[in-house]
């Protein structure tokens, strides 16, 4: 998409035009939707549609590009993630500890969760050897699209970490693959 | 002995991200199975298609719209609207004073332990500011946890945005700004107004899993040209068909703030 046409239609979008939000939601939906699943979400469908509202309500803050655009709608999801999480871990352990509010991604059980529900066994063996930070990065960079300096806004750490993290989970996957669990 | 055939000479640090940067821009070629690293980018993007297979949408509407950039270039464009200033600030103001309410009526002694909607806050914050007793943002957002847990969402977003508007920079560090920021972020989101329609267009689409169709592609197509105000585009005829003209853009409404419950 030219930043012309995208920008023609954030212009609609913050009038409210049904077309313009309709083609946000046809364009980012899917990938929010896989993000939020494969990161763990118990309902990514409902938090597609909250973070959609969210822009809704934002839409007329937003500065940037397309590229800009997807960074923030997935910067939401996240928020909405790490959200969700949290009241599950609250539901499962109470009280919750403090750093259920920032580092839930760091919750083993929701991350069994999920991959027991996915689809693809592979995957499961891959996502197996990465700390859930290392799938945070790998997934929004995978998923989204997006650049180290756009996950590390996404994911709120700096760029420096985003590419440790990325780094030592790319030596972790080829460190299984030397141990011969490949396909 | 990596597999990473494909990068002679490179260390193997490089000669990971590149495997795994090429992988994301589609420029893999392996003769044998595929490294590891690559398997998970062609792994997790197989996932993703699954749940959003691309409809071909975009081509047409691409088309459609690239067609008539082409005709004029320096068609006059729509005027961006500046987001009206949030009345968080406003808002934060009323928590202050309430807080500064609280602090009237507050005694001594469990002062530290309490919540923003306790009467002892206030004092909490005053022996804090004196050097007695925990305080910093991870007391804050410590705060803001137990308040929901209890339930007080509106109380909590509150609090989270008053703190991180107050806190001095130095305290905003590690998970404590994390929880703040996020919280507060959604605060204010939710203070801003939705225009007329969208959140249930939105709820439509995402019951109904969002299905694109001919229709919707013309109606985008139509839209972007419309929008862009250039007239009919010239040279070869898009696969769009004119419509009428859009009907003006609905007002927006303003979803008034949630009021707190008074156990709120």
């Amino acid at each position: 998409m030219t930043n012309e046409v995208f920008d023609s239609i954030l212009d609609a979008a913050r009038t409210g035009a049904d077309w313009a939000w309709r083609k946000f939601y046809e364009d980012l939906a899917p990938r929010l939707n896989s993000y939020l699943r494969l990161r763990g979400a118990e309902d990514p469908e409902g938090l597609v549609g909250e973070v959609f509202l969210e822009a809704a309500r934002a839409i007329s803050s937003f500065e940037g590009d397309e590229r800009g655009f997807r960074s923030w709608l997935f910067t939401m999801a996240h928020s909405r993630l790490i959200d969700e999480r949290r009241r599950r871990t609250r539901r499962k352990t109470a009280p919750a500890d403090l750093s259920d509010l920032a580092h839930v991604a760091d919750d083993q059980d929701v991350e069994g969760e999920v991959l027991r529900h996915l689809a693809s066994e592979r995957l499961t063996q891959l996502f197996s050897v990465l700390t859930p930070d290392q799938r945070d990065v790998l997934t929004l960079r995978i998923i989204a699209d997006l650049s180290v300096a756009e996950t590390a806004a996404v994911l709120g750490k700096s760029a420096g970490s985003v590419k440790v993290l990325q780094h030592r989970g790319l030596r972790r996957l080829k460190q299984l693959e030397q141990k011969g669990v490949t396909k | 002995m990596s597999r990473l055939n494909g990068y002679p000479g490179m260390s193997s640090r490089n000669s990971l991200e590149k495997a795994f940067e090429d992988a994301l821009s589609g420029r893999s070629d392996f003769d044998g199975p595929a490294p590891a690293v690559v398997e998970l980018v062609e792994t997790l993007r197989a996932e993703r298609d699954l749940l959003g297979a691309p409809r071909g949408a975009d081509a047409h509407i691409l088309a459609a719209a690239s067609a008539v950039l082409d005709a004029d270039a320096s068609a006059p464009r729509a005027t961006r609207t500046r987001r009206k200033a949030s009345s968080l600030r406003r808002r934060v103001v009323v928590l202050a004073a309430s807080l500064g309410l609280a602090m009237a009526t507050a005694g001594i002694g469990l002062a530290d332990d309490a919540l923003p909607d306790e009467a002892l806050f206030g004092l909490d914050m005053a022996l804090e500011r004196m050097g007695i007793g925990d305080g910093g943002a991870s007391e804050r957002a410590a705060e803001v946890l137990e308040l929901l847990n209890q339930g007080k969402t509106g109380l909590a977003l509150a609090h989270a945005s008053a703190t991180v508007a107050t806190t001095p920079q130095s305290e905003h560090e590690g998970a404590a700004q994390q929880a703040l920021e996020a919280v507060a972020q959604r605060f204010s989101a939710e203070d801003s107004p939705v225009p007329e329609g969208v959140a249930d267009l939105i709820a439509t689409l995402v019951t109904s899993a969002g299905a694109g169709d001919g229709e919707t592609i013309a109606e985008v197509a139509r839209a972007i040209r419309d929008s862009i105000d250039v007239g009919t585009p010239p040279g070869p005829p898009v696969d769009v068909p004119p419509g009428p003209p859009s009907p003006p853009a609905p007002p927006f409404v303003t979803i008034p703030a949630p009021v707190p419950a008074p156990g709120d």
